[in-house]
């Protein structure tokens, strides 16, 4: 598997679905797989926001060298 | 006359002699030391040294002036013809030239602050280079994966940052480059930060600012090595500078201008509130049209069901009985017919029999002799003294044989 889709993939993935679905130029098989499929999509990206928490990190450079270390920020 | 004065020769001077004296006295007098003068520069130059020569003019006079490359230093704007100043400095008499003119030890431009002008000035040069032009704004992406924060660590501005940042749009991952946003070494250290955000390449958007403060305390984004830095940034900047009304050169040249780091940091990112309206936009939108491609075909169905074959099933049928009927009323038509017709038949039949039947022959006269209801035909059939029957046209008898004759 690729890795999983970024938030705004899905959106755009989302947006195209609907709009298929809108011209209504599928048959109907499809159009319950696309719709099937957006659905789901709608509850991954609900649940991805709902459950997200904010990483911080904090980067410096010493000596030319570039630290990245988690951040105390909360 | 002239003569008289002349021959006194007593008070000869040389030429050094009198500038010196001049010298003296224009340098020793307190009124000519450290002097404010207010004029308007014209006939500037700068040595291959490094210092600069102008005059300090007015409506009705002039005098040289001379800033040297050290006091040039701390001078933040930029000397220009037909500019108002104010200077500091002494009157200074230079020998060799027997020229006296103002030692400057400071500038200031006459109206606006000093900062204020290197202010307009270093704007007008960038916008002139086309720093500040749109072609060059770099497009803030809509969904960052990862937000570069170029501020103080210790500043209100970060966690009113982080703050936004993290209640709109917790998917997004924070990188701080912890850097110094006021004094002297502000300017270097952004610009470090800059660069140390461009290594990162995962970095798709970056936040740079502080909270409000005076033009003094701004200052750091006003200066030409920061502006530079953020128009070689690879990543699209967001400056967020003090308050709304404070505009900084890093402004000007930033991808985008928010007026405070908090709209800043809503410009970084979307909103989850509207991504959750957004996104039960398209759960209705999908709902709605699989609906109605749900009721297309439904209709459609519906379209084949109501035509005759299905709709009326027993038209057919009805269509059979009503075939039936004509035809059991053709087949009843030709029996009845066929039935007339035998009945002509018949009766011819029936007219010929009556013909042949024994009444008619009775009729004509004739009669019918039987005997025992056996019909004699033969004289033999009967004896003498035998009753016999005989049938008339009208009417019977009873009558005896009295002899029987052979013909």
């Amino acid at each position: 598997m690729t890795k999983a889709a970024s938030f705004e993939e899905n959106l755009d993935k989302l947006h195209k679905i609907v709009e298929d679905l809108e011209k209504g130029e599928l048959s109907l098989k499809d159009s319950l797989e696309k719709f099937q499929e957006g659905v789901d999509i709608i509850e991954q990206c609900h649940k991805e926001l709902e459950s997200a928490e904010m990483k911080i990190e904090n980067i410096t450079k010493k000596e030319g060298k570039i630290i990245i270390e988690p951040s105390n920020e909360k | 006359m002239k003569n008289t004065e002349f021959s006194l020769k007593t008070n000869i001077f040389s030429v050094a002699e009198l500038t010196s004296y001049i010298k003296n006295l224009l340098e020793s007098d307190e009124k000519l030391n450290h002097i404010f003068v207010r004029g308007e520069i014209s006939n500037l130059s700068e040595s291959t040294h490094g210092h600069i020569y102008f005059s300090l003019k007015d409506e009705e006079s002039q005098i040289r002036c001379i800033l040297f490359r050290k006091s040039k230093e701390n001078l933040k704007f930029k000397l220009e013809h037909g500019l108002k100043i104010i200077v500091l400095g002494s009157i200074e008499v230079y020998k060799t030239k027997g020229e006296y003119s103002i030692i400057i030890e400071e500038i200031q431009p006459d109206g606006l602050g000093a900062l204020n002008l290197a202010f307009i000035q270093l704007k007008n040069r960038l916008e002139k280079e086309g720093l500040f032009s749109i072609e060059h704004k770099k497009l803030i992406p809509k969904f960052p994966n990862f937000l570069g924060i170029i501020t103080s660590p210790t500043g209100a501005a970060l966690q009113d940052i982080l703050n936004i940042v993290k209640r709109r749009y917790p998917l997004v991952k924070v990188v701080i480059a912890p850097t110094i946003v006021q004094g002297k070494e502000a300017s270097k250290s952004i610009v470090e930060s800059i660069q140390l955000m461009n290594e990162l390449f995962y970095v798709d958007v970056i936040i740079l600012g502080r909270g409000g403060g005076s033009l003094e305390e701004l200052w750091c984004f006003n200066e030409e090595i920061v502006a530079r830095a953020i128009f070689d940034s690879r990543i699209p900047i967001i400056s967020a500078v003090g308050h709304e009304t404070d505009f900084t050169i890093a402004d000007f040249v930033a991808d985008y201008r928010a007026p405070t780091p908090s709209a800043a940091a809503e410009k970084a990112t979307p909103d989850m509130k509207e991504l959750f309206e957004t996104l039960s936009s398209f759960y209705i939108r999908c709902i709605k049209s699989i609906h109605h491609i749900l009721d297309i075909y439904q209709s459609y169905l519906k379209q084949i069901i109501n035509r005759a074959a299905f709709k009326r099933p027993l038209d057919k049928i009805h269509s059979y009985y009503r075939e039936i009927d004509h035809r059991a009323y053709k087949l009843q038509n030709s029996i009845s017919r066929y039935i007339a017709f035998k009945r002509k038949k018949l009766e011819i039949i029936e007219s010929k029999v009556r013909a042949l039947s024994p009444r008619s022959v009775l009729e004509r006269g004739y009669s019918i002799v039987t005997i025992d209801n056996k019909i004699v035909k033969h004289f033999s059939d009967v004896k003498i003294d035998d009753t016999i029957n005989v049938i008339l046209s009208k009417g019977e008898l009873d009558a005896k044989v009295k002899k029987l004759k052979e013909d």
